[in-house]
């Protein structure tokens, strides 16, 4: 009878332990599972993130991105918490993205600056609701709109927000053409929309498309050392593709590396989201900061795209302001869509996948100068 | 009762004290930050005019793409 109770009492533990923290997340992970597959939205990541969750609030698994020594914990110390996942995945991001349509009209390389004043403005007012400075700026990146910085920044400064600040960074990301079409109708007028512009691409030599990433890498990485980890493995992954020469590093960086990082981050991300830690109202504040500073990307977007459009005498569509963060390539379709809705004839695809590669840089320029600040700071 | 008015007078003060170099903070932190990095961006634009003047786009390479 003693061996039955305490081999009951063994099987029933896991149940016993459970917390309603645990089953809250549980159920949050099977949401982001059926978001992730049956709603199509950033798949990729959120099923990962999803199984992620479920693994790590199970009681007594072992396979909380905390517990010491689990698989989980292994990947969570050896590439969340080393930046060395971010890095990676800017490898294959690098090998993905054509600079060519920004090369061809590098103006729109301001709008990748533009795309970047909400991080600041949400700063100032994460700054006011009381979140301590680390905090502050990791939540302000979210606005970078732009998964693997995000991870960077928070994960040297505010390890604590790391599972709120991805999850929000990566669902905005795919929540881009729901977030910004209102407020570029509302910030322009039918009129200013429907501005054509030349629909042919300006060609750009091998030569420049090659040299390129290392010249912006070096001039970027001179200027601000502390984002060299991000920027200088987007332009390795951009190199390489354009060198023409290593097809199989490329094909091995845009889809292997990218694929396999992608899927540890997820599950380390995802299983250190733990009940105690991430279900407070701190979480909720990051995500609406989050969603505040995307918003505020576009807003200050579409402004400088209607102060271009009057510099340029007409020339150049204020939508493609919008396009300046660095949802690539959610971005440049909204802008596309949109600008077409005012004007069938409009095509404006091309000039904004130039902002929108612009908003890539912008966005780790960005990232750059804050890490160098709070680094100085510290020191 | 002198004293605790005191205390909490300070502790008022020191609390606005760290209100304001929070601003102060985010206030560098936003000139600096759009600063910089627009200023590289601008930067990057001109070094990319200069390169596509030196490498202009030649019909030879649309033939061999």
């Amino acid at each position: 009878m003693e061996f039955f109770n305490s081999a009951l009492s063994a099987l029933t533990q896991g149940f016993a332990s459970l917390t309603w923290q645990s089953a809250v997340m549980i159920l949050i992970g099977c949401v982001l599972l059926y978001l992730g597959i049956a709603k199509k939205i950033e798949p990729v990541l959120l099923l990962p993130i999803g199984f992620g969750i479920v693994l790590g609030n199970l009681p007594l698994a072992g396979l909380s991105a905390s517990d010491e020594g689990g698989i989980i914990n292994i990947l969570y110390k050896s590439g969340i918490l080393t930046e060395l996942f971010p890095c990676l995945l800017f490898i294959g991001l690098g090998a993905m993205i054509d600079f060519g349509p920004m090369l061809g009209n590098p103006v729109v390389l301001i709008f990748g600056a533009a795309g970047q004043f909400g991080i600041f403005l949400t700063l100032l007012l994460a700054l006011a609701l009381g979140f301590p400075r680390e905090q502050a700026v990791s939540i302000a990146v979210i606005g970078a709109c732009d998964g693997p910085t995000a991870i960077y920044v928070t994960s040297k400064f505010a390890r604590e927000l790391l599972p709120a600040v991805s999850i929000a960074a990566y669902s905005y990301m795919s929540l881009v053409p729901i977030i910004q079409p209102p407020i570029m109708r509302a910030l322009t007028t039918k009129k200013e929309r429907a501005t054509l512009m030349s629909a042919g691409e300006k060609k750009v030599s091998k030569t420049v498309k090659l040299l390129f990433p290392l010249v912006a890498g070096i001039i970027t990485i001179l200027i601000a050392p502390m984002g060299a980890p991000l920027m200088g493995m987007l332009m390795l992954g951009n190199f390489m593709k354009e060198s023409g020469v290593i097809g199989r590093l490329v094909d091995v960086s845009q889809n292997t590396l990218t694929n396999l990082v992608t899927l540890f981050l997820g599950l380390s991300i995802g299983a250190s989201m733990l009940g105690g830690n991430f279900l407070k109202w701190e979480t909720i504040l990051v995500f609406a900061l989050g969603l505040l500073a995307i918003a505020l990307d576009t807003v200050t977007g579409v402004l400088i795209g209607k102060l271009m459009r009057v510099l340029s005498k007409g020339k150049i569509n204020p939508l493609l302001g919008a396009a300046g963060t660095s949802a690539f390539p959610m971005s440049a379709r909204v802008v596309q869509k949109e600008g077409q809705k005012a004007n069938p004839r409009n095509f404006l695809l091309f000039h904004a996948i130039g902002a929108n590669t612009g908003g890539q840089i912008g966005s780790v320029m960005a990232a750059a100068v804050m890490l160098a600040i709070m680094s100085g700071l510290m020191h | 009762m002198d004293s605790t008015e005191d205390e909490q007078k300070q502790l008022v003060g020191s609390e606005q004290e760290v209100n304001l170099k929070d601003l102060s903070f985010g206030l560098t932190m936003t000139l600096m930050g759009m600063g910089v990095t627009l200023l590289t961006l601008v930067l990057l634009i001109f070094v990319i005019y200069i390169m596509n003047k030196l490498f202009p786009f030649k019909k030879k390479e649309e033939k061999k793409d």
